[in-house]
């Protein structure tokens, strides 16, 4: 007798542990809870997570999360991919990327209606080459980011496999191109801008000097206004496809 | 005259009222039941996705592994099992049993085999293995998720049914109460398959 007592009480105990699993509310594309990235960083994470929405129509959230909650990977990633209801509702079309550093695990939680380009195979080879090698060296903002570009290319070809070369060279090469254009582009504003104040004699860099790129204020939240209300996105949900990987 | 129409006027009314509130709380049952329905479907699909994976996976292993011969038997066998037990909704608690139980062997033979496959590296490393890996663990957790999503909703209607004033409507159209999955030890949590 007082063991079943006891064994209820336990039970339920468990029960409401499992129940207290805060999932908290939804912010638009990416929730860094542990300040994993900067400021520019998540501006680019953001840029890359629109450009998905609006291009292949992949609703997809990222959610750096602090610790594991007390439960899984695999159920605080369904929990979080149902709290923030990600995708569309008629099209399913939410994924969810949910890392938690302090335990090592990370989990894509992809939506009933991409299970058919995202699939489980698909989700674990871009983790084991792209995510978790770009995590063990605390790159986080590169494995990210090369995933980002990965999946828009899976979308762009569904044949495609994860390949982390083409990452690595496309880095070397680039960054002077980059730093090329940089050095003209600011070269040319500034050599503008003196010329500006001369002529008119005031403030040299007042805000429309540096042409607006697409970096605005309300980059935020695109795609996700609207319909939804303050805490979710769409309407989406997902029956537990994709795959958990530790690093 | 008139406080006796009066009151005929509030009895047909009380009546009118009642009839309303008898045909919409069935209507809410009808719902609820079908929802639980659905919901049996779809984890009768995940577990049908799971045994889709096996003959792959059987003859993967056995390219490998010749040696395992039993328990790659035991797979098999187990979802050959499966493959009879036809139910169509899990409506009993009988019916859930069975299905458990067949679906439980399924479980732990394909667990023995993903311990034995542990001794095979030539076997963890072909390409075809890891998908069906992945696409096992998939399975399993899409398994997990819809065993709860089941319980959830079998939970609610079990409530509307057995709740006062709910449950006359529920005795007068014969709804019973629908059984839950159990939580095994270990069932909770998709299984870790390293890589």
């Amino acid at each position: 007798m007082l063991k079943t007592l006891l064994a209820s009480t336990l039970l339920l105990f468990t029960l409401q542990v499992k129940a207290d699993t805060k999932i908290p509310p939804f912010q638009g594309d990416i929730l860094d809870e542990t300040h994993t990235f900067s400021g520019s960083e998540l501006q680019d994470i953001r840029t890359k997570i629109q450009k998905l929405r609006v291009e292949r129509g992949v609703w997809m959230a990222v959610y750096f999360a602090s610790d594991l909650k007390e439960t899984t990977i695999e159920d605080l990633a369904n929990k979080t991919f149902h709290e923030w209801k990600l995708g569309e509702k008629d099209k399913n079309n939410g994924l969810l990327l949910i890392a938690v550093p302090k335990a090592h695990k990370m989990r894509l939680e992809v939506g009933y209606g991409l299970e058919g380009t995202l699939t489980d195979a698909w989700t674990k080879r871009l983790q084991m080459q792209i995510l978790v090698p770009a995590f063990q060296v605390r790159k986080y903002y590169a494995g990210l980011s090369d995933t980002l570009d990965e999946i828009d290319r899976r979308f762009q070809n569904p044949g495609e496999n994860p390949d982390p070369k083409r990452h690595q060279q496309k880095q070397k090469l680039p960054n002077l191109v980059v730093l090329i254009f940089l050095a003209i582009f600011f070269g040319f504003n500034i050599f503008f801008a003196i010329l500006r104040r001369r002529s008119r004699g005031y403030g040299a860099y007042s805000s429309g000097d540096f042409p607006s790129g697409g970096y605005s204020s309300r980059g935020g939240d695109g795609g996700f206004s609207g319909d939804g209300g303050g805490s979710s996105s769409g309407g989406g949900d997902s029956g537990g496809g994709g795959s958990s990987s530790d690093w | 005259m008139k406080s006796s129409l009066i009151a005929v006027l509030a009895v047909v009314g009380v009546l009118v009222l009642g009839g309303l509130w008898y045909v919409s709380a069935g209507n809410n049952l009808i719902t609820l039941d079908e929802r639980v329905n659905s919901a049996s479907s779809q984890v009768e699909n995940v577990y049908q996705r799971r045994a889709d994976l096996i003959p792959n996976l059987v003859a993967t292993v056995k390219g490998y592994a010749k040696h395992e011969a039993d328990v790659l038997e035991a797979v098999t066998q187990a979802r050959a099992q499966v493959g009879q037990v036809k139910i169509g909704g899990i409506k009993t608690a009988e019916d859930m049993e069975k299905f458990d139980r067949s679906q439980g062997q399924l479980s732990s033979a394909l667990s023995r085999l993903m311990v034995v496959s542990e001794k095979y590296p030539e076997l963890k490393a072909d390409k075809g293995f890891l998908e069906l890996q992945s696409q096992l663990e998939g399975t399993e957790n899409r398994i997990t998720v819809e065993r709860q999503r089941f319980n959830e909703t079998v939970k609610e209607f079990n409530t509307s049914i057995r709740v006062f004033p709910g449950s006359i409507v529920a005795g007068n159209k014969g709804f019973k109460e629908r059984p839950y999955f159990q939580a095994k030890k270990g069932s909770d949590e998709a299984p870790k398959v390293s890589f």
